[in-house]
């Protein structure tokens, strides 16, 4: 049987309603305003344009349900940047899958350091993230890296059946987090840890090592981003990974993941990635300067948690 | 303030920093040169300021991200405003940065959004505004009485130390002595019993944000004088290196524990490691590695003091 709320259904479902409305709304006037945004080859351009930032979002998106945060993911897409470059001049493979290896190294120690020796994870992953800049400095002695090998290039230039390849890694990366988040045993327990975490250690939830996980999950995705960010522009430089972290975690937070843990989806984050994506590319279409979208970032950053905690508050 | 100075994990820190001193004194006698120390000072005043400021926000549990932007916004609006007089200049860019604090206040202490999420927006909205003031420029200053804010001396003292001196002194007085400073580690030690006991929770949240970014403006004020530039893109590490500080002087992300002076022990751990290291021609990745490595082994010590009796796992949030 049914329970029957005690509101009328546009009370309920108000918030839907007014969200499709200003959908609608705001698509029609987009199509009015600038109708090239339709187009096949815009939206292929807008999709391999939020493709890095949807990696480490979706890595982002991970360590935050487990109720953790990292600051250090622009330094590891800066360091496993210059180390594909450079590995992949021996062998392509070496230098795609040893830089992921090498990040998802970096957030195990992360992982160790906040769950073995509980330190705040934000003074954690800011001194990691100091160190591993000082590494990539160390390893290219502060050099920007060029490689124009064309197999190294295929990952971030070619594209299968129209869609560019760094969307289709893109898109499987945020595939596999969500599979594991929502359908294996290991997502349950990271949500639980993150809802309360001494309630999953009393019951007998590996907590620490659910931690750890989270971490090397944001590390091996951050260094993925970096490999493929890499390979697109067969360059890379030791400092380039600056602003790549709060841009995930602006994506992640306007998608409704909680600061706190144990709530939030993949879903949630992708549509987060979007909208920030469909921001900026607006404003470009629309001639704006790079200061506007700032302004318009920072704005929809502020009203998307307003809008969440609204959603919270109002009646179910 | 002496015996505060002292206290806890304070006369620890001094020991590191006093060990600090020593050993690059011992390894290059340079450092220790009356011209090289007051160099420390002046290098360590202005991040030193906005420590400061972050610390009250810290304190009551909250965080601030916006300051390195409210830096920029307020060095750009100082030279801008020039042509409608100094005095107003300053008054604009310090106005602009109350207003910047009042809307994270405002949307923290009374909305009760995350800091850290109204502050990377607010971040990000007022680096816009900086770059489009500026037109993405530097705007260079007209040089002269201008540069007396960030260049002048007083009584041999640059003028930035004399202010990062009376901001310590003020901060300390108003944390210890008044029932504001109270309140703030009252609410970052324990916001329930903070409320029973009738701390006007918001308020006093909504005034510490628009203190640190007073702070923030006024340290922006100070660098654009000193650079004798309005420039947008200044201030882009500074939060990172000023939660940096305020940890490593052993003030708690969490609220409730800390002070001014521990925030100044960190400060001057950074400064002399930063000075000392340049001294010794080691490069600036080593240096960024030195860095990171203290940072993380002092919040590990401390939480090992913390956390040895206790059993489970206690990660919790920023």
């Amino acid at each position: 049987m049914q329970v029957r709320s005690r509101f009328p259904w546009w009370r309920t479902q108000k918030l839907k309603v007014l969200a499709s409305l200003i959908g609608i709304l705001s698509v029609f006037l987009i199509y009015l305003t600038t109708p090239t945004f339709f187009t096949f080859g815009n939206v292929i351009n807008l999709l391999r344009q939020v493709a890095i930032n949807g990696i480490i979002a979706s890595g982002m998106t991970i360590v935050m349900i487990g109720g953790g945060f990292d600051l250090s993911v622009g330094a590891v897409l800066a360091l496993s940047g210059v180390l594909a470059i450079q590995l992949a001049k021996t062998n392509v493979w070496l230098g795609m899958l040893c830089p992921v290896a090498l990040g998802a190294g970096a957030g195990g120690v992360n992982g160790i350091l906040v769950s073995r020796y509980t330190i705040n994870p934000l003074i954690v992953t800011l001194g990691s993230r100091y160190l591993v800049y000082a590494s990539a400095n160390l390893f290219t002695a502060g050099f920007i890296q060029y490689n124009e090998n064309p197999a190294f290039l295929t990952l971030g230039r070619s594209s299968l059946g129209g869609v560019p390849t760094p969307v289709i890694v893109f898109l499987s990366v945020a595939l596999i987090s969500h599979l594991i988040l929502n359908h294996t045993t290991i997502g349950a327990a990271l949500f639980a840890v993150g809802s309360n975490e001494r309630a999953a250690f009393f019951s007998g939830l590996p907590s620490r090592n659910l931690h750890t996980l989270s971490y090397v999950a944001t590390g091996a995705c951050a260094a993925l981003a970096g490999v493929v960010l890499a390979s697109r522009l067969g360059v890379a430089s030791p400092d380039a990974g600056d602003g790549y972290e709060l841009d995930a975690i602006a994506a992640v937070v306007i998608g409704g993941t909680s600061l706190l843990g144990g709530a939030g989806s993949i879903r949630q984050t992708l549509a987060g990635v979007l909208l920030l994506g469909v921001l900026s590319n607006l404003l470009v279409l629309a001639g704006q300067p790079y200061e506007v979208q700032r302004i318009a970032t920072g704005l929809i950053i502020v009203l998307a948690v307003a809008f969440d905690l609204y959603r919270r508050r109002s009646p179910k | 303030m002496i015996r505060r100075l002292l206290a806890g994990g304070n006369s620890r820190r001094l020991l590191l920093l006093a060990t600090l001193v020593l050993g690059i004194a011992t390894l290059e006698i340079r450092f220790i040169q009356p011209a090289n120390l007051r160099n420390v000072l002046l290098q360590m005043s202005m991040d030193g300021i906005v420590a400061c400021g972050l610390t009250l926000v810290i304190l009551c549990g909250g965080l601030d991200l916006s300051v390195g932007a409210v830096t920029a916004l307020s060095g750009v609006l100082f030279v801008i405003g020039l042509p409608l007089g100094i005095g107003f200049a300053g008054l604009l860019a310090l106005l602009a940065g109350a207003g910047v604090g009042l809307l994270n206040g405002l949307l923290i202490g009374k909305i009760k959004l995350n800091p850290l999420i109204v502050t990377l927006g607010t971040m990000t909205a007022v680096q816009g505004a900086a770059f489009w003031l500026s037109r993405g420029y530097p705007i260079p200053g007209p040089g002269g009485d201008f540069e007396m804010l960030g260049g002048g001396f007083f009584l041999y003292v640059p003028l930035p130390v004399v202010f990062f001196g009376l901001v310590i002194l003020s901060g300390h007085a108003l944390l210890q002595h008044t029932q504001f400073g109270r309140d703030l580690y009252a609410i970052g030690g324990n916001r329930e019993a903070a409320r029973l006991a009738d701390v006007p929770l918001e308020s006093r949240e909504c005034w510490a944000y628009v203190l640190c970014a007073l702070l923030a403006a006024f340290s922006g004020m100070i660098l654009a004088s000193r650079l004798n530039t309005g420039s947008p893109i200044i201030g882009q590490d500074t939060p990172l290196q000023a939660i940096a500080a305020v940890v490593l002087g052993g003030t708690s992300l969490y609220g409730g524990r800390g002070g001014i002076l521990s925030t100044v022990i960190g400060m001057a751990i950074i400064g002399v490691l930063s000075n000392g290291l340049n001294l010794l021609n080691v490069s600036p990745a080593y240096q960024w590695a030195i860095k990171g490595s203290v940072l993380i082994l002092v919040a590990g010590l401390d939480s090992a003091r913390r956390h040895s009796a206790l059993p489970a796992a206690q990660t919790t949030q920023p």
